[in-house]
């Protein structure tokens, strides 16, 4: 399975791709600092479904481009112009509330995660979602 | 070239111009006196600028005085009012006092020393009251950007220690020495202290700051969850975890109070219990037959709370036991939540023997009723 990962701490980046190769989770990681980065990428490859990722784990709270703004601009700009589906998790260490429920309106956001990752329960939540 | 003159302000009503020259003559050196015959005008001049006092003259045709100090003393609390009288009127008197909050009397025809003094001690109330307005805006900003920083501190601190627990994990995952797997689980351990106490923090904030909200609870619910929650804690395992409730359809309350009051009563359990002992048990006991409350009983074979103890330990930061590595804050936070909703606690326990912490909360249907 093809993971891209958005996150500005490369601690954390580090720390989700090994936990995800660990588990067995992933064929390969894809890793961005800023989501901004992640987006033009997905852009330039968004006819390839062979290269797109099948999953990606987003954080909440970062510089320039947050989570939610990440959310708006894939859903206004490039979901449309998608032939095969993203499930976007959300991998966070917000303890505010609020953060959770608003991405949890999201329809395209299959799961909400504390960090860091419970690769178990990641497993569970992507069979269920048929992946 | 000198700066102009700011002058104290005195606002005086009076339907005889000569009195108001008279006024005028007498304070002119430390005051400005701007006068006025009639009630329309004095409103019309109160509009324009702050006046620090307001002198009306008690007979002012077919108008009172006293009335236009009192009509006047919402929409301009802060001018210091006075009241002239040509002579003593106790009726009067009693009037301006009570109803009208007058702060002094001046009497006609005037005196020189009694109307500056009584003016200077007018103005010094009114600068008294201003700087007590001040401070108090000052403390309010203070403490607000206080809770703020404690916030985002907060908030600030967790992500780097959920990062500490990550690598961690990675570490363990990928094989370690059991030496060195010991002293990981001791890290682990320590920084889920530190989050816990975080997250305390965070819960304290918002338990001054969120609006209550009524939702539709299930007791027994929230405790499985947050015992499921802090199964990681050592020990936690072994202890034999039991609901006895009643309780058959929702409970209608401020979920988000009552889970912080659960949350901290139930890891309080989980931390101080007995180490050497097998029986361990925690008993929560919910009983809503009283339809103005509902009755809550946390009960555990702890280590329990010497009774010095117990008059202290809501107190912010009051630790009972070195054992365990608690910061204080816990039941503190549970004192502030029970005090948002209205409800009581009471304590029960024994040192070595356990402690049983009772609770009643006033359901919200009979306190809106």
């Amino acid at each position: 399975m093809k993971f891209l990962l958005i996150d500005d701490s490369e601690i954390e980046l580090y720390v989700t791709s090994r936990l995800l190769e660990n588990a067995g989770l992933s064929s390969s990681v894809l890793t961005f600092l800023e989501a901004n980065d992640a987006l033009s990428h997905l852009h330039t490859i968004k006819t390839e479904d062979q290269q797109l990722p099948d999953v990606i784990l987003l954080d909440i709270h970062m510089p320039t481009m947050s989570g939610f703004d990440f959310l708006d601009s894939y859903i206004q700009s490039f979901a449309p112009v998608l032939s095969k589906p993203i499930s976007i998790i959300i991998l966070s260490s917000t303890a505010d509330q609020k953060d959770f429920e608003k991405a949890a309106n999201y329809a395209i956001v299959k799961g909400v995660f504390d960090k860091p990752l419970d690769t178990g329960r990641l497993k569970t939540l992507l069979e269920e979602i048929n992946i | 070239m000198k700066p102009p003159e700011n002058k104290p302000k005195i606002l005086y009503l009076d339907d005889e111009p000569h009195n108001i020259t008279a006024l005028r003559a007498i304070l002119r050196k430390e005051y400005e006196v701007v006068g006025c015959l009639s009630i329309s005008e004095a409103y019309a001049l109160l509009k324009e600028q702050e006046y620090q006092i307001v002198v009306a003259d008690l007979k002012l045709g077919e108008d009172d005085g006293i009335d236009f100090l009192d009509d006047i003393r919402e929409k301009y609390p802060r001018p210091i009012k006075i009241l002239l009288t040509a002579f003593f009127d106790f009726a009067a008197a009693v009037k301006g006092i009570n109803k009208a909050k007058i702060f002094s009397y001046l009497f006609k025809p005037l005196n020189e020393d009694e109307v500056l003094s009584t003016i200077r001690i007018a103005h010094e109330h009114y600068l008294n009251n201003a700087l007590l307005e001040f401070k108090q805006d000052e403390l309010e900003k203070a403490h607000e950007e206080l809770n703020r920083f404690v916030y985002s501190a907060s908030h600030d601190m967790r992500a780097p220690l959920r990062s500490i627990i990550g690598i961690i994990k990675v570490a363990e995952m990928e094989g370690i020495d059991d030496r060195v797997k010991h002293y990981f689980s001791l890290i682990e351990r320590s920084v889920n202290q530190l989050d816990a106490f975080n997250l305390n923090l965070i819960s304290y904030f918002k338990n001054n700051k969120q609006e209550t909200v009524i939702e539709p609870i299930d007791f027994k619910e929230i405790a499985r969850d947050i015992f499921e929650q802090f199964q990681y804690y050592p020990g936690a395992e072994a202890i034999n975890f039991v609901i006895n409730t009643d309780q058959k359809e929702p409970w209608m309350g401020d979920l988000f109070r009552i889970k912080i009051i659960f949350n901290n009563l139930i890891t309080n359990a989980i931390k101080f219990q007995k180490s050497q002992i097998t029986n361990k048990h925690i008993i929560i006991t919910c009983d809503t037959t009283d339809l103005k409350k509902v009755t809550l009983i946390f009960e555990d074979n702890g280590i329990g709370i010497a009774e010095d103890d117990q008059k202290r330990i809501f107190e912010m930061f009051y630790r009972a036991t070195r054992e365990n590595s608690g910061s204080g804050i816990g039941l503190y936070i549970v004192k502030e939540a029970l005090n948002k909703i209205g409800a009581q606690i009471r304590i029960e326990s024994k040192p070595n023997i356990g402690t049983k912490f009772i609770l009643e909360i006033p359901s919200k249907q009979n306190i809106e009723a």
